[in-house]
């Protein structure tokens, strides 16, 4: 701590009651205060830390139980200093409060216990955090040592201090070990692997033994090489049971490439294999990772991916609710994975439950932009299925299948059909494969999701067999299925479809009917989720609607008749408008254009676009895209000015009635002919600031005015229109509003054409002359500054102030 | 002065940018002030409040289940937002006819401003779907014994991408 800020010596008790020595006391109590306060947290993170689950188990119960302990006893020293120099002179105490539980409910009191492991990232932090508290508690303790020695006071609670600190900074060397003890079992041996999932230790076993259960398995894979899955499956399960489990353990380790995806074996000798494989690739994909630079654009998703396999590895962590001891209890399940490869995107099967006993068991199927790197979600989906919400525990019986086993498209490619075709027969494949190990009165339900329902409409034409199908957020499952029963599926086979108000991707009807459109499908209720990605959501319907089939009980699902308008006010327009893009663009340009503006798209929807000048560049970047494409010989300004009033106007009708219709429609014509005007690019920055200024203030408010004629300037506006045309369009847009709604008005009245075109017409000429007389002063303000600029650049003159 | 109103320019680009506007302002992504760690206190600390008023002298716990899941993207699976699971648990709970479990749920919620979408009794357990704009949802399940609180942080920006 400072020495020149410490003011012990002028502390002296020794100066009796003189005002020199109250005020000395005072500094010292002051300074003590702010030590205090500013170090007696010092360890709070640390706790807090422990709280979040960095190192649990029995050693971390211990820990968090003695931090807690130290943290409060540094506490009371600080104060018990203060007191002791305050004696009776006044002076505010530190306010200190209390140190964070490790544990809700304090320390030693439903903390964790019955595992032991931890989180290494969080584990290097805690090692951060108490080495960090450990010596600024060494240091405070030697700065109130000096002030309570000049003060003459006893400086034992500095000692105290002192003593917590160097405690402190003793325990990350224990925790140290830990970490490298859980990362060594994270590249861990093949026998661990195989411990993780209760088998046996491989037996000692010479090369000839090895080699002869190898080729007696390679035999069976030539021999069935041309069989369907099933029958190969079948055929690996009987070699599997010829087989002791010293051996099985022996084929899982040391050709655990072949069986981590192989149909058929038993497994948990799969999920110890790819547990094996899953160590490999995290060594690679972190050497890979080591070699790039931060500012590689891939450098992100090749973290993610690193981060995604060392959480393959680690077990999931999960508190349940003990109702008999009403505690928290931690357990930690181990990830189970039944079909591992990191290639690409990598491909995997996460199991959670127990598989081979279940009676139950669902299959999920997700759709675009899922990967490896971001697979966590689909996981936590799948825990969300099958963990009893009030116990936390796993419900006996059932188990889920996350199947990322296909190549899903990212949203460029996702109109391509393409790797729905090679997914189908890849889970078809699968679905025939895994039978083998269920229970035979396993009921199997296929839950599949956006692209995943058209790659599981490929796989059921497949002939893969499930008892239950649900199809969520569909954009349609090929051209040939229009009904369920144009799937020939077995009499009993159950079709389900939720449909979430908002659900964009069955708008498209990019892969065709929208499944909740079929007649002979059963629609289950979404009602209260929204968009393409809630369908898991916790309290929802649909949620529970997807538990209940997994769990068979029929009665409590929920059902629904909606259209599309009684979802979200616009769908059906909007699935018009896309509808009429389809028939405008070709489908192999829209393949190619989606591709290109799928970066253009994520950096959207990632909120990387906000500024008018980065909404500038996005469209100046969509216009290229475009361009490169020719999309402008398929659909025109006119066009598309056309299809977009009209729905803009239809949606607004439905909302406020015909004239809020018109009037929408009348903005995007508007819109549309400023473009016409303008380049786009610069269109879209003027529009983004002019909205923020307008907001819904009228042209008339003298300050609007002005900040619009500035804008106007500041976009150089009038290097493409002159003021005059701009009044001229906002004229000729009220007008034509003006005379639309009027017409449809005289005409609801009961007048004949002809009459209520000449009201129209009259009302429009009124409408028209208002606009021109109300936006005048800004128009000649326009023209004014458009005249001082000319005659500025005639003389070199730069009076434009860009300056907003 | 130019005014090529009827040129075949590549202006759909507009229509994408305004469909992907509207798509963008999904309720998905309409907080991005809190940070993932906020959004779960904010959901723990609001529930426990509740928990505490609907049975005064519980022992209330808490624990975050998955962290910082993607949940941003057209698809709802990019790491650009997270959302969170998390789970607290009352050691004390409710008792009495469905009236006055319901009674003594509802009113505890609903003044803390959460909304009862659904409810449903099984068994001992009264289970009631909440949801609080601005804060989170969940699910809320009530026995005599405990009190146990499943639920989901807002979808919120990632400050790390």
């Amino acid at each position: 701590m400072g020495q020149g800020r410490d003011p012990s010596s002028a502390a002296s008790r020794a100066s009796g009651s003189s005002a020199s020595s109250a005020v000395a006391a005072l500094a010292v109590l002051r300074h003590i205060a702010e030590l205090a306060e500013r170090d007696a947290p010092a360890a709070d993170r640390a706790l807090l830390l422990l709280r979040d689950g960095a190192l649990v188990g029995e050693a971390a119960t211990r820990l968090a139980d003695e931090l807690h302990r130290v943290a409060g006893a540094v506490r009371r020293a600080f104060l018990e200093a203060f007191d002791q120099v305050a004696g009776g002179t006044p002076g505010t105490p530190p306010a200190l409060g209390y140190p964070p539980g490790a544990c809700r409910g304090g320390p030693g009191n439903g903390c964790a216990r019955g595992f032991v492991g931890g989180d290494p990232e969080r584990m290097r932090a805690l090692e951060q955090q108490l080495t960090s508290a450990g010596r600024t508690w060494e240091d405070a303790g030697s700065t109130l040592a000096r002030l309570l020695t000049g003060a003459g006071a006893d400086p034992s609670p500095a000692h105290v201090i002192g003593q917590a600190g160097a405690w402190t900074a003793g325990r990350p060397a224990d925790i140290a070990r830990r970490r490298h003890q859980l990362q060594l079992q994270l590249t861990q041996s093949g026998s661990a692997a195989l411990a993780t999932f209760g088998l046996p230790p491989v037996p000692t076993m010479g090369e000839a033994e090895g080699r002869r259960l190898t080729s007696g398995l390679n035999a069976v894979l030539d021999r069935t090489g041309n069989t369907d899955p099933a029958t190969r499956a079948a055929a690996v399960r009987r070699y599997f049971g010829t087989l002791t489990t010293g051996e099985c353990s022996w084929l899982a380790t040391h050709q655990a490439e072949l069986v981590g995806n192989l149909d058929g074996a038993p497994v948990t000798l799969r999920y110890a294999a790819n547990r094996l494989r899953i160590a490999d690739a995290l060594e690679v994909e972190q050497a890979h990772l080591a070699t790039m630079m931060p500012t590689d654009p891939t450098y992100q998703r090749q973290a993610d991916r690193v981060e995604a396999l060392r959480g393959f590895l680690v077990p999931h962590l999960r508190r349940i609710w003990d109702p008999m001891s009403k505690e928290m209890l931690e357990i930690g399940t181990f990830r189970q994975f039944l079909l591992f490869d990191p290639r690409g995107d990598g491909r995997l099967a996460e199991v959670t439950g127990d598989l081979e006993n279940a009676d139950d068991v669902a299959i999920q199927v997700p759709g675009i932009t899922n990967r490896l790197d971001n697979f966590s979600a689909i996981a936590a989906d799948a825990r969300q299925l099958v963990i009893d919400p009030r116990t936390r525990r796993l419900a006996p019986g059932a188990a889920v299948v996350s199947w990322l086993g296909y190549d899903t498209p990212e949203l460029g490619d996702a109109v391509d059909p393409a790797k729905a075709l090679v997914g189908g027969r890849q889970l078809a494949e699968f679905r025939a494969g895994i039978g083998v190990c269920l229970k035979p009165t396993a009921k199997t339900n296929l839950f599949a999701h956006s692209y995943g329902t058209l790659v599981s409409s490929k796989a059921l034409q497949n002939g893969a067999a499930f008892d239950t199908i649900t199809f969520m957020g569909s954009p349609g499952l090929g051209s040939n299925v229009n009904s369920v029963a144009d799937f020939r599926l077995p009499a009993g086979t159950k079709v389900y479809d939720l449909r979430a108000p908002g659900d964009w991707v069955s708008y498209t009807q990019g892969h065709g009917k929208d499944p909740a459109d079929f007649a002979d499908i059963i629609r289950l209720d979404a009602g209260d989720s929204s968009g393409h990605s809630q369908y898991y959501k916790l309290n929802s319907s649909s949620l529970e609607n997807l538990r209940a089939i997994l769990f068979r009980r029929p009665q409590e699902l929920t059902f629904t008749g909606t259209h599309l308008d009684d979802e979200l006010a616009g769908a059906m327009e909007a699935r018009a408008f896309i509808a009429w893009m389809r028939s405008q663009v070709p489908a192999e340009k829209v393949l190619k254009l989606g591709v290109d503006m799928d970066p253009i798209i994520q950096d959207v929807l990632a909120g990387r676009v906000r500024t008018p000048a980065e909404w500038s560049g996005a469209v100046q970047r969509a216009k290229a895209v475009f361009t490169q494409h020719r999309i402008s010989e398929d659909v025109t300004l006119t066009e598309l000015d056309a299809e977009l009033g009209k729905l803009a106007r239809e949606v607004a009708a439905k909302q406020g009635g015909f004239l809020a219709g018109n009037r929408v429609e009348s903005a995007v014509h508007l819109t549309t002919w400023l473009l016409s005007q303008m380049p786009p690019e610069k269109t879209a920055a003027f529009g983004v600031e002019l909205a923020g200024i307008l907001g819904d203030k009228s042209l008339e408010t003298p300050e609007t005015a002005i900040k619009v004629i500035r804008l106007v300037n500041d976009y150089d506006v009038l290097d493409h229109i002159t003021p005059t045309e701009l009044q001229s369009g906002l004229v000729a847009a009220s007008a034509k509003r003006t005379f639309r709604s009027s017409y449809e008005g005289f005409r609801a009245a009961g007048l004949s054409e002809a009459q209520a075109f000449a009201q129209a017409t009259t009302a429009a000429t009124a409408a028209g002359a208002a606009v021109y007389t109300t936006t005048t002063p800004v128009i000649v303000a326009l023209g004014f500054q458009r005249g001082i600029d000319n005659i500025a650049d005639l003389g070199g003159i730069g009076t434009k102030d860009k300056a907003k | 002065m130019t005014a090529a109103s009827n040129g075949r320019r590549p202006v759909a680009v507009t229509g994408v940018l305004m469909a992907l506007t509207l798509v963008a302002c999904t309720p998905d992504q309409e907080n991005d002030t809190m940070t993932p760690e906020q959004s779960r206190q904010k959901l723990i600390s609001e529930i426990i409040t509740v928990i505490q008023a609907m049975a005064p002298g519980a022992r209330v716990d808490s624990s975050v289940e998955d962290r910082d899941l993607p949940c941003g993207g057209l698809a709802g699976a990019e790491y650009t937002s997270v959302h969170s699971y998390v789970v607290v648990t009352g050691s004390a709970g409710i008792g009495g006819t469905e009236t006055d479990v319901m009674a003594k749920t509802r009113t505890p919620l609903e003044q803390k401003g959460w909304k009862i979408t659904r409810n449903r009794k099984s068994g001992e357990t009264s289970r009631f779907s909440v949801d609080k704009p601005g804060t989170g949802s969940g699910v809320l399940l009530v026995s005599p014994e405990d009190i146990v609180f499943n639920g989901e942080t807002l979808c919120v920006d990632n400050p790390d991408r």
